[in-house]
């Protein structure tokens, strides 16, 4: 079973996952936050993975699939909040070297403004 | 032999859940460290998910066979299709490479559970079918 939460304010979206997620449940999904990035122009995604129970390689390919949705906008996405053995399968993926890995949703959130701080300040 | 279980069960996606939660009670009573259940139930994911999309091309009328076999402190998975089979089985380990990219698929699975697993062994023959047989000591 997954279900997710979605936050957005300006071009951020925190999605926080309940369960888990794997190639039946990605599917769905998937066309879900994709129009939401899509739709709400969203630069940075915070993945809350308090509740995620469980990913794999599916899982890996969803968030990959995120990144290259993103990235023309000069986005990213942080993973927060993730159990240890999340993390393995993050870290052996090497999802680590593309995405920022940051302990709770608010380290994430502050990390986030911060990095929306840097484009307007290079915008000038 | 210790404890062993063998299933059949339709190619759908929605039975990945479904087998993860078979290994998570095959373990119930054992004294396995939680770490250990993780790494078994992420393999079983992936070699079922494959044997679904791959082998079957997510035919859910057709048949895949989950068999653990748990003695002494070693654990054998056995996942079985009788789907396409593998034509390039390097290109296949190979991470990262994947004959479906335009559906976001990482390419990791074969990584995944080689690191999780102690001897991997693939059998496979086109439009045979693949038998992958793990080992996994416990």
């Amino acid at each position: 079973m997954l279900k997710a939460q979605f936050f957005i304010r300006e071009n951020n979206l925190v999605i926080r996952f309940q369960g888990e997620l794997d190639q039946h449940y990605i599917e769905k999904m998937r066309v879900k936050v994709t129009e939401l990035i899509s739709n709400y122009k969203i630069k940075f995604l915070i993945i809350n993975c308090s509740e995620l129970d469980f990913i794999d390689s599916s899982g890996v390919g969803f968030i990959l699939g995120r990144y290259n949705q993103i990235k023309s906008a000069n986005g990213e996405i942080v993973l927060c909040e993730m159990s240890e053995f999340i993390e393995r399968i993050i870290r052996i993926s090497g999802l680590v070297r593309i995405c920022k890995i940051k302990r709770t949703e608010q380290e994430a959130m502050i990390y986030v403004e911060g990095q929306n701080g840097k484009i307007y300040q290079n915008a000038i | 032999m210790e404890k062993f279980i063998k299933m059949q069960f339709n190619a759908d996606l929605k039975n990945v859940l479904f087998s993860r939660a078979i290994v998570a009670s095959f373990f119930i009573d054992e004294k396995v460290s939680l770490n250990v259940i993780n790494e078994v139930k992420t393999i079983v994911s992936e070699a079922v998910t494959n044997a679904i999309v791959h082998g079957y091309n997510s035919d859910n009328t057709k048949e895949v066979t989950l068999n653990m076999f748990l003695y002494d402190n070693t654990l054998i998975i056995e996942v079985i299709d009788k789907g396409v089979g593998i034509e390039d089985l390097n290109k296949a380990k190979e991470p990262l490479f994947s004959t479906r990219l335009s559906e976001e698929r990482a390419g990791l699975g074969f990584t995944i559970m080689e690191i999780f697993s102690d001897e991997m062994e693939i059998d496979t023959k086109v439009n045979e079918g693949t038998k992958l047989r793990i080992k996994k000591f416990i």
